[in-house]
């Protein structure tokens, strides 16, 4: 390409303005990708392990041993959780409520909400928890503790 | 006529207060009975002893006086003590204390009206959510055509389905946290 002799400084000066942002860009991926290095094993250790005890939940479910379930259950909750996880803890929280009501045991299943509601900072997670915790106050015909579990969820979603 | 109701009828008879045939019926009873006869006559006597001595009945001008004295001598009726001497002296305190009253009603009212509406919006709220959850658990424990259900199924829809650490990418069996599939 040919500039005209006297823009051929401002031509290089663009240049250099370009490049300049990429200057440290080697130094700032490899911080990145030791970041992502430290955090993923970890997080991909504590899934599996969640993984795994979330089918020995589902078994202990299984054989009736409910008290037993519920211990393996807060184990879950209790290991250390990035806080981008709390939707899919959420989920878990849920379905092993659910799971528990399923089997007549919906009792065991508020103590699992209430056991680790604390581990939930969202405000939608504390919502949905109130809700699902009402509810199987509902299904234990015990209406008023529904009731100001829904209050909660109502005063927590304004 | 009988003796028992002649003997009813006997001062109401005296009274003049009865028809023409009762009167005629008691005086035929009379005639012919010695008892209700002497009661009759009884009572004809008393009352025109009564008649001849109500001029004798009339209080004395010593009672009256007697009378007038002893009332004087009765303490005055308190005036109203406390709040009530309060409202009674000052018209304008008792319009404060009736206005007051009025904000207070109007107020306790506005509250229970309110608390109706929010326990109300409250039972809506856990209705709503109640019967989401309540078609969720029927989807779930509707039979799927075909299959046996067991005790397993009614745990879990399929293996790792309900595992939320497992990304469901295929079906409902890989584990995308085990490179090789399960």
């Amino acid at each position: 390409m040919r500039y005209p002799r006297n823009a051929r400084p401002l031509a290089a000066l663009a240049v250099a303005i370009a490049l300049l942002p990429a200057a440290d860009l080697p130094a700032r991926f490899s911080a990145a990708a030791s970041q992502a290095e430290i955090r993923t094993p970890t997080l991909e250790r504590t899934k599996s392990k969640a993984e795994t005890t979330h089918e020995i939940v589902m078994l202990l479910i299984r054989k009736k041993e409910f008290t037993q379930a519920a211990e393996e259950a807060n184990k879950i909750f209790q290991m250390k959780w990035p806080s981008d996880q709390e939707p899919v803890l959420l989920k878990e929280l849920l379905f092993f409520a659910d799971q528990f009501l399923h089997q007549d045991q919906a009792a065991i299943g508020v103590q699992l909400l209430e056991a680790n509601s604390r581990s939930f900072k969202l405000a939608t997670s504390q919502v949905a928890i109130w809700k699902e915790k009402g509810y199987l106050f509902k299904k234990m015909g015990q209406d008023s503790k529904a009731l100001e579990c829904f209050r909660e969820a109502q005063r927590l979603e304004k | 006529m009988e003796c028992e109701q002649c003997m009813d009828e006997i001062s109401a008879y005296l009274d003049g207060e009865l028809s023409e045939a009762k009167v005629g019926q008691i005086r035929s009873h009379v005639a012919v009975c010695a008892a209700c006869a002497q009661e009759l006559h009884g009572l004809e006597q008393a009352t025109l002893f009564v008649d001849s001595r109500l001029g004798d009945l009339e209080p004395r001008p010593q009672i009256w006086q007697k009378i007038r004295e002893e009332i004087s001598i009765l303490p005055a009726p308190s005036s109203p003590s406390g709040f009530l001497r309060i409202l009674a002296a000052n018209r304008w305190h008792t319009a404060a204390v009736t206005l007051a009253a009025i904000a207070a009603l109007g107020a306790g009212l506005w509250s229970y009206v309110r608390h109706a509406e929010s326990r109300h919006a409250l039972e809506l709220y856990m209705t709503e959510y109640v019967r989401m959850r309540d078609h969720q658990e029927q989807l779930h424990h509707q039979p799927v055509a075909g299959s046996i259900s067991s005790d397993a199924d009614s745990l879990s829809h399929g293996k790792y389905a309900d595992n939320p650490f497992v990304e469901v990418s295929d079906a409902a069996s890989v584990n995308p946290f085990q490179p090789e599939a399960r």
